[in-house]
């Protein structure tokens, strides 16, 4: 008989299903860490995990919903925005969270971003961005940088195309809250995410994370340790910078911080608003 | 009593308006009738026109003939000339230079009185319904009540306006036309119709829809389906309808998911081009059971096609569309009286049995207007089908297995129940698995639902004689052409009757059965090429039909088109 020994929980299992672990994800990715970024604000808010429902598109980071112990939706290929809308705008009431990769959201899912920033409708949008897809095994995406390696754009050209920058995209779609962090920045991020769940209005948060299966291999990056480190010598934090000068370059400096709050009328709101206006309210 | 009026002009003259107060004076004098719109995929200019059918008998198609044509361009008068009835007339504004003027064309001052007379070009129509009322000798008394009524709301001075100038004009074509029209309805009475609800089907729909307590709506903009979102949007913030015109039909119907996923009963509307766009959800909605309903009003494909005209070949595109296998209701109503009782029954059986349930119409179903008796709303039934109990409950499983199939459905938010749902393969708590055993059951989760949708769907009508020789197979909104020629024929002393389908999908197959059992010859008629209502039938039943009736030029199919195609193929 050995003797039993006590066993730590971690502080976020209230929110995470202990059930559904092992996490899916490989070693050295980040998206393990922005669950917790996401758990942690949850928990720092207070908010009513009942009242919340977690959105996710396809791909690595969109199997994150699953993990949560709340409504957890698990939509189709880059559909994770729309749904939310349907959601939040059918009962305001409800917090919406969406977590998805930059591959989900801002390729086949482009479109919904951009128009969901314009709409202004509450709710909070975290894209974790490692720069390819990693699901499928590691081709470029719409946040591949020029001449990058990918299972789609192989050596020795490169990737022809270049990249979206999420934060200039989102913040000139109309999003009323827009920061961008890279994963280390566990403790920053988490606060700006507590704020983005917080605004009233349309949020956006880039968590720039790594992806050591796929794109760090082929772009000799390193392992997940050496992706880390390298993002936290290249992070460079600049709140309060105007949006458009939000630069991210992977191999020399990565502009984090707060680079849009402001007010615009929110969707719901509104629409509430017209609603007591028709009934003479 | 029978007469056709055609209306045409290029896009922007004001034919609608024309055809509007013609409408309505029949209407209110209490005849049937029946308006079907042609219009090109433009904006301005082109040729348009709209045919208006009145009747003393209740009338659900449209005709190849005309007996009074009003003219607003020369092409308005070439293009329906040949059509005209021995003893029409063609009515045109004096403004149009014709050099081959005949007995039966009437230059009229419709510009000139109404801004002399009424002092605004715009009771131009007005003149026009003057001039068509004194060719046919139609009591101005019933038209002065029926302006009246029209223009009420306006108030006295437009309603004298518009009183005056047709007046003017009434009275200027009977002393001024020399022809002759063979319709003189002077002595007309108030005919038998009491129904004065004038409505197209997409209009119906949208009643429907929201006696049926529609609390979510999600388009983006598509010939012809589009005045179904409209309609719904301008009632949408007294009735808190959610009604959000999207980015895309991809945005329309996930957003649409999302809604019925917190509890909104959730519509699209859209075209074949938007519902191909829409496919990968559907499937979407179908894995995750969440209600939807579609309207998809066809449009002659592929592609762009035609986008204002007619046809029905959307069916086996709709029937089979996306990966994967599960069940979907689909309803094709023929008429606007049918469309508000297939949107209130689309919402009850998509919350039933958790399913997509879509709509089939098309242009023809979509634009014409029928008056149709005051539809009353206080019988529609909601049935929102099974609901989790309400109170916490840590067990709660979205997608429990029940011998129907169906699980109890709970919404985001619900006090005390997670609600966890998966585009993918899933276990009843929702969460995602890749177990064989459990896919195995999930799958016939979706399929025992079948037997049930089987009972509660509507069967197939026949029209004329239980039994004949002839029986004419049709579905959605050839009922009307069709359903008229039946009557044409079978009074003639033919041995034909017609069976009719609404609820199409899946296909209801034991009157099919007797049909082909008891007639000689079983035709289809469907405005698309490859019969694919008669293909669906032969899947089903193995059973073919003995002859095809086509049409796919997008254009109305009529019960005289019909007849003349079954006497070609020596049927009748």
């Amino acid at each position: 008989m050995t003797e039993s020994t006590p066993v730590l929980r971690h502080p976020m299992s209230k929110y995470i299903r202990e059930d559904r672990q092992p996490f899916i994800y490989c070693s050295g990715c980040s998206i393990g860490i922005v669950t917790g970024m996401l758990a942690r604000a949850i928990d720092n808010l207070g908010i009513d995990i009942n009242k919340t429902v977690i959105v996710s598109g396809i791909g690595c980071t969109g199997r994150t919903s699953g993990y949560f112990k709340t409504g957890t939706y698990h939509t189709t290929h880059g559909r994770a925005i729309a749904f939310a809308e349907g959601v939040k705008i059918a009962n305001p009431e409800l917090e919406v969270i969406v977590v998805s990769g930059d591959g989900d959201i801002s390729a086949i899912g482009g479109n919904h971003l951009i128009h969901a920033c314009r709409r202004n409708i509450d709710m909070t949008v975290i894209c974790i961005n490692n720069m390819n897809y990693g699901m499928t095994g590691g081709q470029f995406g719409p946040t591949t940088e020029h001449e990058r390696y990918s299972q789609t754009s192989p050596r020795p050209y490169g990737n022809l195309e270049h990249p979206f920058n999420l934060v200039k995209l989102a913040a000139s779609s109309g999003a009323t809250f827009v920061a961008r962090w890279t994963a280390v920045q566990a403790r920053r991020a988490t606060k700006s995410i507590e704020k983005a769940i917080e605004k009233e209005g349309f949020s956006f948060v880039e968590i720039i994370g790594a992806c050591p299966t796929a794109y760090g291999r082929m772009n000799r990056l390193g392992d997940g340790v050496t992706m880390h480190k390298h993002l936290l010598e290249v992070a460079e934090i600049q709140n309060g910078l105007p949006p458009h000068e939000a630069e991210l370059d992977y191999a020399t400096k990565i502009i984090c911080g707060e680079f849009v709050n402001i007010e615009k009328p929110e969707y719901t709101a509104v629409l509430a608003e017209m609603q007591r206006k028709a009934k003479g309210e | 009593m029978e007469i056709t009026f055609n209306i045409g002009g290029a896009a922007g003259q004001g034919i609608d308006t024309i055809g509007d107060l013609l409408n309505q004076v029949f209407v209110q004098a209490g005849f049937y009738t029946f308006t079907i719109k042609d219009f090109e995929s433009r904006i301005r200019g082109g040729y348009n026109f709209i045919q208006i059918r009145v009747s003393d008998k209740p009338i659900h198609a449209s005709v190849d003939h005309v007996d009074v044509i009003i003219a607003l361009s020369k092409d308005a008068v070439i293009g329906q000339r040949d059509r005209l009835t021995q003893g029409g007339v063609i009515i045109f504004d004096e403004g149009i230079e014709f050099d081959d003027l005949e007995a039966c064309h009437f230059s009229a001052p419709l510009e000139k009185t109404a801004r002399e007379v009424g002092g605004n070009i715009r009771m131009m129509n007005a003149a026009a319904l003057g001039a068509v009322l004194a060719v046919i000798s139609f009591p101005f008394s019933l038209a002065e009540k029926a302006l009246t009524g029209i223009f009420g709301r306006k108030g006295e001075k437009i309603v004298a306006g518009n009183v005056n100038v047709a007046k003017a004009l009434y009275d200027l074509t009977k002393s001024d036309f020399k022809g002759t029209c063979s319709y003189n309805l002077e002595t007309l009475d108030q005919g038998p119709c009491k129904a004065k609800l004038l409505l197209t089907g997409n209009k119906a729909l949208a009643l429907g829809a929201i006696a049926a307590n529609l609390k979510w709506i999600s388009s983006y903009p598509m010939s012809p389906s589009t005045s179904l979102f409209e309609n719904i949007v301008a009632y949408s913030h007294q009735l808190k309808i959610g009604a959000l015109q999207t980015e895309d039909e991809i945005a329309s119907i996930t957003m649409a998911i999302g809604a019925s996923y917190a509890g909104a009963r959730s519509m699209v509307t859209t075209s074949g081009g938007g519902f191909s766009l829409m496919v990968e959800a559907l499937g979407f909605a179908a894995m995750v059971e969440v209600p939807i309903v579609i309207y998809n009003a066809q449009r002659p494909g592929p592609s762009t096609g035609l986008p204002t005209r007619i046809e029905q070949s959307d069916l086996l595109f709709m029937g089979f569309a996306s990966q994967g296998e599960f069940p979907r209701i689909m309803l094709a109503p023929k008429d606007p009286i049918e469309g508000f009782d297939v949107a209130t029954r689309a919402f009850n059986l998509a919350d039933k049995f958790q399913i997509p349930v879509m709509i089939l119409g098309d242009q023809y179903f979509a634009d014409s207007v029928m008056n149709i008796p005051r539809i009353d709303a206080s019988g529609v039934k909601r049935d929102q089908g099974k609901l989790a109990k309400s109170g916490p409950d840590s067990d709660y499983k979205r997608y429990l297995l029940t011998k129907d199939g169906i699980s109890p459905r709970a919404f985001p938010g619900d006090k005390g129940k997670t609600i966890v749902s998966s585009g993918n393969v899933h276990r009843e708590d929702g969460h995602i698995t890749e177990d064989s055993e459990m896919r195995t059951l999930m799958v016939q989760k979706f399929m025992n639902k079948i037997p049930a949708i089987m009972t509660e769907l509507n069967p197939p009508q026949v029209y004329g004689e239980e039994k004949s020789e002839i029986t004419l197979l049709t579905w959605g909104s050839t009922w009307g052409a069709a359903n008229e020629a039946v009557e044409v024929l079978a009074s003639g002393g033919v041995s034909i009757n017609q069976l009719h389908f609404c609820d199409v999908f899946p296909l209801r197959t034991a009157k099919l059965r007797e049909v082909f059992s008891q007639s000689k010859q079983v035709i289809s008629v469907e405005q698309n090429i490859t019969s694919q209502f008669a293909s669906l039938v032969r899947m089903q039943i193995g059973l073919g039909v003995t002859q095809h009736i086509n049409k796919y030029d997008g254009r109305p199919m009529t019960p005289g088109w019909i007849i003349s195609e079954l006497e070609e193929g020596g049927i009748v």
